[in-house]
C-alpha cells in the first residue's frame, strides 16, 4: 500500500468515527421527565381574550413559562431568551408555541398581558383564567405561586415562583425542564430534536 | 500531511459534537471607576414609560471589601438593589438586605437571575441602544455616575 492510499484510508476512517459519534441517538441537554408523563390539560383565556386550549397544540412542541408582568429580572430575561430562541427557529418557529402564564392574575390584566408580551415576541401566548383554573394549572405544574409580601420595597409584594420552563412534546406529554439560565444552544437544540421526532 | 488531516478530523469533531461555539467577550475597559472599583459591562433591558425594568453590571474591586449601598437615576421613580435566590426550581426575589457586597479583591456580578438593581415606574421609555446614567454609592469608595446601556 502506498502512502498515499494509506493516508485516504486513515482520513476515511477518522471521518467514520466522526460521523458515527455525532449522529447517534440525541442526548437531551436539560433535565428529562422520566418516563414522560402526559402534560395536564388546560383550558385559560389569551391575551386577546381568546380561549385557549392545550389540546390545541398536538403536533407542536409546546414551552410554558410562569411568571408576571410586574416581574422586574427573571421574567423578561426569560421573555427575552424566548423572542431569541423563536428568531434561531427561523422557519421551524411554527412547530413551536410558547407560553407565559401568569402567577399574579390580580394585577396582570388581558391587556396588560399583551403589552408585556409585544415587547418581546407577539407570538408569544400569555395567560391568564379564572383562579380556580389558574390554582389547576400552578398545581399541575408545579408552578408554586407564591405571594410574598415586601413592605420594605416599592413593589409591595412579589409573586415567588417557578423560574423553569416545561418542554411539552407534539404527543402532549411532559419532557424537558429547563432551569433559568440554561445554555440557549442547548435548549435550541433540545427543541429541534423535540421538533425532528 | 497525516498531521493536518488529524487536526482538521479534530476540529471538525469538535464543531459538530458541540454545535456553535460559545461567543466569548472579551474584557473590555470599564464604563466608570471610582478607587479601587471600577465597572464593567453595565445595562439596562429595555422598556416601556410606566413599566418596570432590571439593571445589571460587572463591579471589580482591586482594593479593601466594599458594599454597594444604593442606585439612583433620574429616569423612574424608584430603584432598589434586590437579589434573586433559586430553591428547588423556584424563584423567590426580595431586597438585598444592607446593599450588595463587593469582596476585596474581587468581581461582583449583578445579572438577571442574581443580584441587581429593580428599577420601577419608568418616567421615560428605555429604548435599546440609547443611554441612560445611574449614580452608584459605594460604602467607601463613595459616589460614581455609570453611563448605562439599554439592551
Amino acid at each position: 500500500m502506498n502512502i498515499v492510499r494509506k493516508q485516504f484510508v486513515v482520513m476515511v476512517c477518522l471521518l467514520l468515527c466522526v460521523f458515527l459519534n455525532s449522529c447517534g441517538s440525541y442526548q437531551f441537554k436539560n433535565s428529562q421527565f422520566t418516563p414522560p408523563d402526559p402534560a395536564y390539560d388546560f383550558e385559560l383565556i389569551d391575551q386577546n381574550n381568546q380561549p385557549f386550549q392545550l389540546r390545541s397544540q398536538r403536533g407542536k412542541v409546546v414551552m410554558i413559562f410562569f411568571g408576571y408582568t410586574n416581574c422586574p429580572d427573571v421574567c423578561p430575561a426569560t421573555l427575552s431568551d424566548m423572542q431569541i430562541l423563536r428568531n434561531r427557529l427561523g422557519t421551524l418557529q411554527d412547530k413551536v408555541t410558547m407560553l407565559f402564564i401568569t402567577v399574579d392574575p390580580e394585577r396582570d390584566t388581558v391587556t396588560r398581558l399583551k403589552q408585556f408580551v409585544d415587547r418581546f415576541d407577539s407570538h408569544i401566548v400569555a395567560l391568564t383564567g379564572d383562579v380556580t383554573a389558574l390554582a389547576n394549572v400552578y398545581k399541575a405544574y408545579g408552578a408554586g405561586a407564591q405571594r410574598q409580601e415586601l413592605p420594605e420595597s416599592a413593589l409591595k409584594y412579589a409573586m415567588d415562583h417557578t423560574s423553569t420552563l416545561t418542554v411539552i412534546d407534539k404527543q402532549g406529554q411532559r419532557r424537558l425542564l429547563i432551569g433559568f439560565g440554561s445554555d440557549l444552544t442547548e435548549t435550541q437544540n433540545d427543541i429541534l430534536a423535540l421538533i425532528k421526532e | 500531511m497525516l498531521a493536518r488531516i488529524i487536526t482538521f478530523i479534530f476540529i471538525l469533531h469538535f464543531v459538530i459534537g458541540c454545535g456553535i461555539i460559545p461567543s466569548t467577550s472579551s474584557f473590555n475597559t470599564p464604563v466608570a471607576s471610582v478607587q479601587t472599583i471600577s465597572i464593567h459591562d453595565a445595562w439596562v433591558r429595555n422598556s416601556p414609560i410606566g413599566d418596570n425594568s432590571a439593571a445589571y453590571m460587572t463591579i471589580t474591586n482591586s482594593g479593601e471589601e466594599d458594599t454597594l449601598v444604593t442606585v439612583t437615576g433620574d429616569f423612574a421613580t424608584i430603584f432598589e438593589l434586590h437579589t434573586a435566590s433559586k430553591n428547588n426550581g423556584m424563584t423567590d426575589m426580595h431586597p438585598a438586605e444592607g446593599g450588595v457586597p463587593i469582596p476585596a479583591q474581587r468581581t461582583q456580578m449583578l445579572k438577571p437571575g442574581g443580584y441587581h438593581v429593580m428599577i420601577m415606574g419608568l418616567s421615560k421609555n428605555l429604548i435599546k441602544g440609547q443611554t441612560v446614567q445611574l449614580t452608584l454609592t459605594f460604602a467607601h469608595a463613595g459616589a460614581v455616575i455609570v453611563p448605562v446601556e439599554i439592551r
